[in-house]
């Protein structure tokens, strides 16, 4: 079992909320924002992304609306919502504390 | 490009058995997908193959994409749930009310509006892309079709095989038309739509093979029927709402089917004179192999 793909599993709803928690994105965009802002380290398999937004906006957390380019291309572009803005509130309190505490727990060992 | 992209498409709605709505943003969205990444790898100057297997190697494989996107979409909500048994219900509630019984101002605005609201919630429904509660509506808008055809029959010797003439191409069309775009989707679909059918189908021809000379006699036979029928189309709101509500395919398929032989059961007692054993079997296994039809179509229109 890969560790590392096991937590970003566990957190997919997180990182996702907290992109879009920042201004509307559409897949593509929400794809590169991830990879931007964590330098690389997370690359989703693309495919799989969809599945986990559409699962966000059943439950009510994220919005999708249609929009139509100039040049014709369609995009969907997701949005917070109220409840999904206190979703994420929730996660990022618990992953604080969580993460606070396995750092604790790693520097003793550690040293 | 457009021919890759189309087979991989092609892949994940094969793959897809859910909600027709649904289904459409997924695709589109997909489409979307693939031509952003598309267009960012030819501004790169990477040659068009190699461009192609990297926007399908980043999507993944088509099946796990279907499947994730079941998980989701698997199951209906509670709303769309009371949505597809309403139709079921509003023709169980007429029937209990004795709707027919003296036809007034009240109880003719009332079938009025129960037609109206019939044509609007299917039309609105075409419109927003064919969700599943749609499907149990447009089982009813089809039933005016085969209720014109009975009364065709009823015309006098002459004019009804010229009216059955222009009629029955007419009403072939129109069902084989919504059938078909049906079938596009998924087959489950079809029965869900055609539930009421073999029901309505068998309780006209119980009542017809009880109709004398005397008309008061045929309402009579109707008004004693009537509860059990109301119970009848309870049973198919119910199983509407079971097959929006369940997420297996499997338990979908016993949804739709398992109440059919209670309604049949319910029926042979209700009808102790007009049918023997063997035309209640007869019936119920025709109207059984009626609902499954629609998974052979599916297979010869693929």
């Amino acid at each position: 079992m890969n560790y590392g793909r096991e937590l970003l599993k566990g957190n997919t709803d997180s990182l996702l909320l907290s992109v879009i928690g920042r201004e509307p994105m559409y897949g593509y965009q929400i794809i590169k924002e991830l990879e931007r802002r964590s330098s690389g380290y997370f690359q989703f398999r693309e495919g799989t992304l969809y599945p986990a937004l559409h699962r966000l906006e059943k439950a009510g957390l994220v919005a999708g609306r249609w929009e139509r380019l100039p040049s014709g291309q369609e995009r969907r572009y997701y949005m917070l919502t109220d409840k999904g803005r206190k979703a994420l509130e929730e996660k990022l309190r618990v992953w604080h504390g969580f993460s606070s505490a396995i750092n604790a727990v790693v520097t003793v060992t550690s040293t | 490009m457009v021919g890759r992209l189309n087979s991989y498409l092609d892949m994940v709605r094969a793959s897809l058995r859910l909600d027709p709505a649904a289904k459409r943003i997924v695709l589109r969205e997909l489409r979307a997908h693939f031509e952003d990444k598309w267009t960012e790898l030819k501004k790169q100057g990477i040659p068009d193959e190699i461009a192609i297997d990297r926007v399908m190697r980043s999507l993944g494989s088509p099946k796990v994409v279907a499947q994730q996107l079941l998980e989701v979409y698997g199951q209906g909500t509670w709303r769309q749930a009371l949505v597809a048994a309403m139709p079921h219900l509003i023709v169980a509630w007429l029937l209990a009310i004795r709707a027919w019984e003296g036809i007034n101002l009240v109880s003719g605005t009332l079938l009025g509006l129960t037609i109206l609201g019939v044509i609007t919630v299917v039309i609105y429904g075409w419109w927003r892309g064919k969700p599943t509660w749609v499907f149990p509506w447009l089982g009813y808008y089809m039933l005016p079709v085969i209720a014109a055809g009975v009364l065709i029959v009823s015309l006098p010797d002459r004019l009804n095989w010229i009216v059955g003439l222009v009629y029955i191409p007419l009403a072939a069309c129109t069902l084989y038309y919504i059938v078909r775009q049906t079938l596009r989707e998924d087959w489950l679909l079809a029965t869900l739509m055609l539930l009421p059918m073999p029901i309505v189908l068998t309780w006209v021809l119980m009542l017809g093979l009880t109709i004398d000379a005397d008309s008061d006699f045929f309402i009579r036979r109707f008004s004693m029927t009537a509860p059990s029928m109301a119970l009848s189309f309870l049973a198919l709101a119910v199983t509407s709402a079971t097959f929006i509500r369940m997420r297996q395919r499997r338990i979908k398929i016993a949804a739709l089917v398992t109440p059919q032989i209670g309604i049949f059961i319910l029926l042979a007692l209700t009808s102790k004179s007009s049918f023997d054993f063997l035309g209640w079997l007869l019936l119920t296994v025709s109207s059984l192999a009626f609902l499954l039809a629609p998974r052979l179509l599916e297979h010869r229109l693929k």
